[in-house]
């Protein structure tokens, strides 16, 4: 029981660079970037508290080439490798609040063509890309029980809250510990 | 009535009420449709409550969804896919609801989708929460869904308990040992925590097996036998592979009405028919009344030139065992070798659509525990080899059952990746032995005698209680963080 706890706890400690949101494409078609050229893409929503992000790219040539991603007020720049791997991206400023409708750019400032992944509409208007957005900052599982119970309740029964969460957890708890008097008190018996 | 629940010993509803709970929260904790194929399941109950009628099978290739709109609306406003993450926006989380506040399409037969070739007891039972739910939004109704599934967990808890204290009467404590390793057994609470008929039809095993340890020691009366009909009947009426219990029952009845008197021989014909009859009356009225086919397998039996007997058997072996020089190589592709990759990880913990489980030294972790709790299974077994010997005619209906569910769940495998190319094992389609699972943790607890039984069993508790909380928060972080 106390090791059980001792890694509840350690695990509750652990600290791990956070997901703010993706738009969940998978990145199954390629755009190309020509060097100088920018492609830019509207995103629904960038969340806030974002301070890096990641998406898949790698140059088309043998030498690297350098990519820049920049979003109203915002952006990053990187080298992006030449084998396809998600690069990652500090913004630089963060993201604070939640941004609607942003035109995110990817300039290819380097003089290889760019590749960029994502997923194809099936409109057949240009490739979208595949992006993912982190927090500025790893972030310990233990903080984030408030943020885990305000995601909760989403696309769910709508009387659900933030409160479900709380409940869900005081509830698994509450129901290991009777198990396990139960058991015990069994032997007694 | 009253009388006959105060009969039921108080541990069948601690165990009831542990297990539920603990689904309901799996239910609140897994995201909408997360659980696997519950788009077809949701779809398969939304048409018969809203028409009355079984849904025909019109596309059931696996993966293939076709909801109603209702249904649909919800599906694309969840923002995730089987391998994406979500978005965790909340204005689209009310824009979702307010699209469903509007009138939309729910009776849509194709819903079902590859569920369709089911039968309906399960989605006929889960369709009472639909209508009780019936004016409240769609995710009210998935979520009552959901809720009453768990029921089903607490269910299978609960006669896992009773079938451990008809097999092993000493020793009380052993039976909760057991049963509370089923009822927090992560896998099956996730499962049962959603809308899938699999839930039923391990209550059903489990029913099974405690009224065929009941007979065993009591006889074969005449209620008894109606009950293990009844469960076969339901596990007939639930999924094709329920099929897998009736060679134990028949097994069973067969030993208890050789071993007995003219009246047992009455009993057994009882067992087969409550068994037999419901599913012959569905098989008739299926085409009769639903003009539907009388099958009841996710693919039927299909056959082609590429399925042979020889591979069929090599594909067995080789799910369990290392492949031998002289056959064919049946797992070209992940997992090459079920029993460890798909089976006893799968056991350990993987959840979704088979997309997140626990780090691979865990599963070795858990390696070692399993290990040593046969090592202790066999070492009481040694210890026990009078008794057991006595008992083996009950031990054979046991491992009937093993390899009844092992052989269905290979006949379909093979047939599944010789058409789709996809993995077909899959650990809860085991979970017909759950029971038996329950019953290695309590051997193991009595391995260590009077002295150290009761320090084994709460270690394999505690384990137990661990491994769900460890994959409810594995769960947080894959949905939420």
């Amino acid at each position: 029981m106390l090791i059980l706890a001792l890694l509840l706890v350690r695990t509750l400690a652990q600290s791990h660079l956070r997901r703010t949101g993706t738009n969940n494409l998978p990145p199954v078609a390629e755009l190309a970037v020509a060097p100088a050229a920018t492609s830019c893409q509207t995103e629904a929503l960038v969340p806030g508290d974002t301070g890096n992000v990641t998406f898949g790219a790698r140059a088309s040539g043998s030498a690297p080439t350098t990519v820049r991603l920049s979003l109203r007020g915002s952006a990053g720049t990187v080298a992006a490798p030449t084998a396809m791997t998600y690069v990652f991206m500090r913004l630089s400023p963060s993201i604070a609040a939640d941004r609607r409708d942003v035109d995110v750019c990817f300039t290819n400032e380097g003089t290889q063509p760019l590749v960029l992944y994502g997923a194809a509409p099936p409109d057949g208007t240009p490739v979208r890309v595949r992006v993912d957005w982190y927090r500025p900052a790893a972030q310990r599982n233990l903080t984030m029980g408030s943020t885990v119970a305000d995601r909760f309740a989403l696309q769910k029964a709508p009387f659900l809250g933030p409160w479900t969460f709380w409940l869900a957890a005081a509830l698994v708890l509450a129901l290991s510990l009777a198990a396990l008097v139960w058991m015990l008190r069994g032997v007694e018996e | 009535m009253r009388a006959r629940l105060r009969a039921v010993p108080a541990g069948f509803w601690v165990c009831f009420v542990l297990a539920t709970l603990n689904a309901c929260v799996w239910a609140v904790v897994t995201p909408s449709f997360q659980v696997p194929d519950e788009i077809p399941h949701v779809g398969y109950v939304q048409y018969l409550a809203e028409t009355g009628r079984v849904p025909r099978p019109f596309d059931t290739t696996a993966g293939h969804f076709n909801p109603s709109e209702e249904e649909s609306t919800a599906v694309n406003g969840v923002p995730f896919s089987y391998v994406g993450w979500p978005s965790w926006d909340a204005r689209h989380s009310r824009e979702v609801q307010r699209s469903l506040d509007k009138p939309l399409q729910r009776a849509h037969e194709p819903a079902a989708g590859a569920a369709a070739v089911y039968p309906p007891l399960y989605y006929a039972l889960e369709a009472i929460p639909y209508k009780v739910v019936g004016s409240g939004s769609f995710f009210d109704r998935l979520l009552a869904m959901r809720l009453f599934s768990a029921l089903f967990a607490g269910l299978t808890t609960g006669f896992t308990f009773l079938f451990l204290r008809e097999l092993i009467p000493s020793q009380p404590w052993s039976w909760r040992v057991g049963a509370l390793v089923v009822a927090f057994q992560p896998l099956a609470a996730f499962v049962s925590g959603g809308v899938n008929p699999d839930s039923l039809l391990w209550a059903a095993s489990a029913a099974m097996l405690w009224l065929i340890a009941r007979a065993f020691r009591r006889g074969l009366s005449t209620r008894v036998a109606i009950g293990i009909g009844a469960s076969v009947a339901v596990a007939l009426l639930t999924k094709g592979s329920g099929a897998s219990l009736a060679p134990a029952a028949l097994l069973a009845v067969a030993i208890l009405a050789w071993r007995s008197q003219r009246a047992r021989v009455r009993s057994a014909v009882i067992a087969v028919a409550v068994a037999v009859l419901p599913f012959l009356a569905w098989l008739a009225l299926s085409p009769a009344v639903f003009e539907r086919g009388a099958g009841t397998g996710t693919r039927g039996l299909v056959e082609s030139a590429q399925l042979t007997l020889g591979g069929q058997i090599s594909y067995l072996w080789e799910t369990f065992l290392p492949r031998l020089p002289f056959m064919p190589q049946e797992f070209t592709f992940e997992p090459t070798y079920p029993l460890w990759q798909s089976y006893f990880q799968g056991l350990v913990g993987r959840f979704g659509y088979a997309q997140y489980e626990f780090p691979m030294r865990v599963n070795y972790a858990a390696l070692v525990v399993a290990i040593g709790v046969l090592a202790l299974v066999g070492f009481h077994l040694y210890r026990a080899r009078g008794a057991l010997r006595r008992r083996l005619p009950e031990l054979a209906v046991y491992v009937t059952l093993t390899a009844a569910v092992v052989v269905v769940v290979a006949i379909a495998g093979y047939r599944f990746r010789a058409s789709d190319h996809l993995n077909f094992e899959q650990t809860r389609y085991l979970f017909p032995l759950l029971a038996l699972y329950g019953a290695l943790a309590a051997l193991a607890a009595r391995a260590g005698g009077r002295r150290f039984g009761p320090a084994i069993g709460a270690l394999l508790v505690v384990l137990a209680v661990g491994q769900n909380i460890f994959a409810l928060l594995l769960t947080l972080q894959r949905y939420y963080t």
